[in-house]
């Protein structure tokens, strides 16, 4: 049997004992979790003490390349990294289309697993077989494109690669990003795991070559994704005119896009917001490592107080949670925000969604002027909204609070203000209304790093017709809870097996061809079978749910925010709608029965086995 | 005088279309060496992710080409057909002199440790195939100045050229 896809070797380096080593790759592992957040996850179960503290050295960073990355496959240059969220305190495996993963590969390393914490600021240096740990002191404060540049500049490569965080992830904001060349692995604070670590920045560079088992069927596999899912496909074609943030129209349309701190599902200025303001902006448009879609606006304002302002962005989540969320309807005022989220190194999610929290707050009377420092923090008001992540990047006044997320902001200020924090697990919930779309609330209740959006996408198949989206065509009824589990279950499959894969979420619903790629890249031969990528993605679900219930996760963090099932949205096709929670509870029993977890959301050992997966039943601490 | 060569069709790269991902390179190194990487590629580009901008580099087929009149062996000889300035490996001796001569620095050495440069694929570039932004694009000399001069046209007629007496001089 050949094998391809895989560099073979992964890279320990423990910054305390600055020792660096490496192993091999396990090929079990990668047969069965395929690569990337799959044999990421398996490393991590095998390595992690389920009671570390986040921010404490023994907290591991680990950056995982996938088996399609450096290949030509179609939107292939996805990739993860893995750590303990400082803001869930659970899993989280945040993924960029940076170019790092590939280089990582030419570089001869699979995965580089980090743990420990270096003495003073450093950086690290991959140069194919060569791994140096750098003094970083004189980057330390550095924005994200200076920090980005300095490297660069300091190594004499142009063609190397550079990972780093920005100030943000230096203070520990527990959703601070890590920039991958312009790219941002946003979600769930990754940056400040590094920042606690004093890693500045991971600079790679690899010239060697990434082989693929079948060549010759390979790129018969990627002709056909590209023309069947990409050039042919009617839905990539508002990525490939639009990128992202086309979805505003349809989402708004059927009432699902979150306004005013999740308090209605339409926006009156959406038009103001929309993908036509981007492309009209739009100076550029630019790609992920090895995709032919191409979904990024380059956007400039030449306008206003913020002119001069240019960004790659912003895009759809963005667009919503830092525009229509916090009641935004001014473009430049959402693209400066962009901006300086980028560059202070903050995910865009979160920072949306606490600032409309603290507008409610400043509304609803429980925070002053006094507490904000004198900003009208009122929905609407652009000046305050970005003065506001100002403060948030510098952990000043407020902000130093609200730095720390929705959920310990809201014990810091109490008064009742969780009522209106919006997150599942610690993780802000992104841009689509789970009372609009009730498959969308089973579907962020359940995913592995908390209120994602990137674990299963039911509101397709739900709300906007889009059969095509990975589930088979099951007809659901939107505002019943029957048939919701099973579209969740099977898009989870399969976004976890593709994920693992490497290839983008906006590229292929099609099991058949994402199996076509995985066996050709990597020659595994039960990867000829469709039925096995399904079972693969299955066993990583599986997997990331055994270590994040030795985190302390159990049925009972397995629910919404408590505005979801109470406070009906105001307007729209969802008006008056509520998620109620007797619903939910319904859809939730159904998802543990499909996928044989017991009443407390634990997997059951037969289930783990009936996988294939008897090499973690030593971690099962229950029977 | 000897006459100019006028290839059928020529290589233009279009910097405003370039999104940076990489594809032209993917599909160089695979086709020249059957494996994903950058070393393998006769094209690379390079990325300002700031600022948004890319620029994909590559052999520009010079003529004369200072690489041909550097060679020593005389390994070095432009195809009838496509006009490509390729390298003939059966005389070749690597030593490197076309990568001193080259103005672009677009010779370069492969994974085997050769002296390697762009040949058009004989006539269908593959980089071309695999760029779906029509960055890069192989067509006839005269259709890609018609584009230019198109682009320009259209510059004058949104300043207003067009439009008499108030419109803006000519540049």
């Amino acid at each position: 049997m050949k094998l391809g896809g895989y560099a073979g070797k992964i890279l320990i380096i423990d910054l305390s004992k600055e020792k660096i080593l490496t192993q091999s790759l396990n090929m079990a592992y990668a047969k069965a979790y395929i690569g990337g957040k799959g044999v990421g996850a398996r490393y991590m179960l095998d390595y992690i003490d389920p009671k570390v503290d986040p921010l404490s050295p023994n907290n591991l960073f680990m950056i995982w390349s996938c088996p399609a990355n450096g290949t030509i496959a179609p939107s292939s240059g996805k990739y993860p990294v893995i750590t303990k969220s400082p803001l869930t305190g659970i899993w989280l495996d945040s993924h960029s289309g940076g170019p790092i993963g590939a280089e990582l590969k030419y570089a001869g390393f699979d995965g580089v697993i980090i743990t420990g914490k270096a003495k003073e600021p450093s950086y690290i240096y991959i140069d194919d077989g060569y791994v140096d740990i750098k003094k970083a002191k004189h980057l330390w404060g550095k924005r994200i494109s200076d920090t980005r540049k300095a490297v660069k500049e300091e190594l004499g490569d142009p063609l190397v690669k550079v990972m780093c965080i920005g100030p943000s992830g230096e203070k520990l904001i527990r959703f601070a990003n890590v920039d991958s060349e312009g790219r941002q692995h946003g979600r769930g604070g990754a940056g400040a795991v590094l920042g606690s670590k004093n890693i500045k920045a991971i600079a790679v560079r690899g010239t060697g070559s990434v082989e693929v088992a079948y060549p010759e069927e390979f790129m018969k596999a990627c002709e056909e994704m590209n023309k069947l899912d990409i050039f042919e496909n009617p839905e990539a074609q508002f990525g490939i005119k639009w990128g992202s943030i086309a979805l505003m129209w349809p989402i708004q349309e059927v009432g699902a896009l979150p306004t005013r701190n999740y308090t209605d599902g339409r926006f009156e200025h959406v038009a103001s917001i929309d993908a036509n303001v981007v492309l009209k902006h739009s100076i550029k448009r630019g790609a992920c490592f090895s995709c032919p879609i191409g979904c990024h606006n380059y956007v400039l304002i030449d306008y206003g107080p913020w002119a001069g302002t240019l960004v790659e962005g912003p895009e759809y989540e963005t667009a919503d949670l830092i525009g229509a969320n916090t009641g935004t309807s001014r473009f430049d005022a959402i693209a400066k925000a962009n901006e300086l989220c980028d560059e202070y190194g903050l995910d865009t999610i979160t920072t949306g969604s606490v600032v409309a929290w603290s507008m409610e707050l400043f509304e609803r009377g429980l925070l002053t002027l006094e507490d904000t420092g004198g900003l009208e923090l009122k929905f609407g008001n652009a000046e305050a909204l970005v003065s506001l992540i100002e403060k948030i990047a510098n952990r000043e006044g407020i902000g130093d609070i609200l730095a720390e997320g929705t959920r310990i902001a809201s014990q810091k200020i109490g008064k009742n203000s969780e009522r209106y924090a919006v997150h599942v697990k610690g993780l802000e919930l992104p841009a689509y209304e789970p009372r609009a779309s009730p498959a969308m609330g089973l579907s962020y209740a359940m995913a592995d790093r908390g209120g994602c959006h990137l674990r299963s996408w039911p509101i397709g198949p739900e709300c906007l017709n889009a059969y095509w989206l990975g589930a088979k065509p099951i007809k659901l009824d939107r505002w019943t809870p029957e048939n919701k589990a099973i579209v969740v279950v099977q898009q989870e499959h399969q976004y976890a097996a593709k994920f693992a894969l490497g290839i983008c979420d906006f590229c292929c619903w099609d099991n058949q061809r994402l199996t076509n790629i995985l066996w050709t890249v990597t020659g595994f031969d039960e990867y000829r079978d469709v039925r096995n990528f399904e079972l693969a993605g299955e066993r990583i679900v599986n997997l990331i749910r055994l270590i994040n219930v030795r985190f302390g996760i159990s049925s009972k963090d397995d629910k919404l925010p408590v505005r979801v099932y109470n406070d009906p949205l105001k307007t729209g096709p969802a008006a008056n709608k509520v998620l109620r929670e007797e619903d939910f509870e319904v859809m939730k029993r159904d998802y543990y029965n499909i996928r044989g977890w017991d009443s407390e959301g634990r997997p059951a050992l037969e289930k783990l086995k009936e996988l294939g997966m008897d090499d973690v039943l030593r971690y099962v601490e229950w029977g | 005088m000897s006459s100019v060569f006028v290839p059928e069709k020529i290589l233009v790269i279009d910097m405003d279309k370039c999104t940076g991902c990489e594809r032209c390179t993917l599909a160089c190194s695979f086709k020249k060496s059957g494996k994903f990487g950058r070393t393998d590629s006769r094209i690379r580009v390079f990325s300002w992710k700031e600022t948004g901008d890319f620029i994909p580099a590559t052999c520009l087929h010079c003529n004369p080409a200072p690489c041909q009149e550097s060679c020593g062996v005389g390994a070095i000889h432009r195809d009838g057909k496509t006009g490509a300035v390729s390298i003939d490996y059966k005389t070749c001796i690597n030593c490197k002199a076309c990568m001193y001569a080259c103005p672009y620095g677009s010779i370069s050495i492969d994974t085997q440790g050769r002296v390697v440069k762009c040949d058009l694929c004989e006539g269908q570039p593959s980089c071309v195939e695999a760029c779906s932004f029509n960055a890069l694009r192989f067509e006839k000399p005269v259709k890609a100045v018609d584009k230019l001069v198109m682009e320009y046209v259209r510059s004058l007629k949104e300043a207003g050229v067009s439009k008499g007496p108030s419109a803006p001089a000519r540049p």
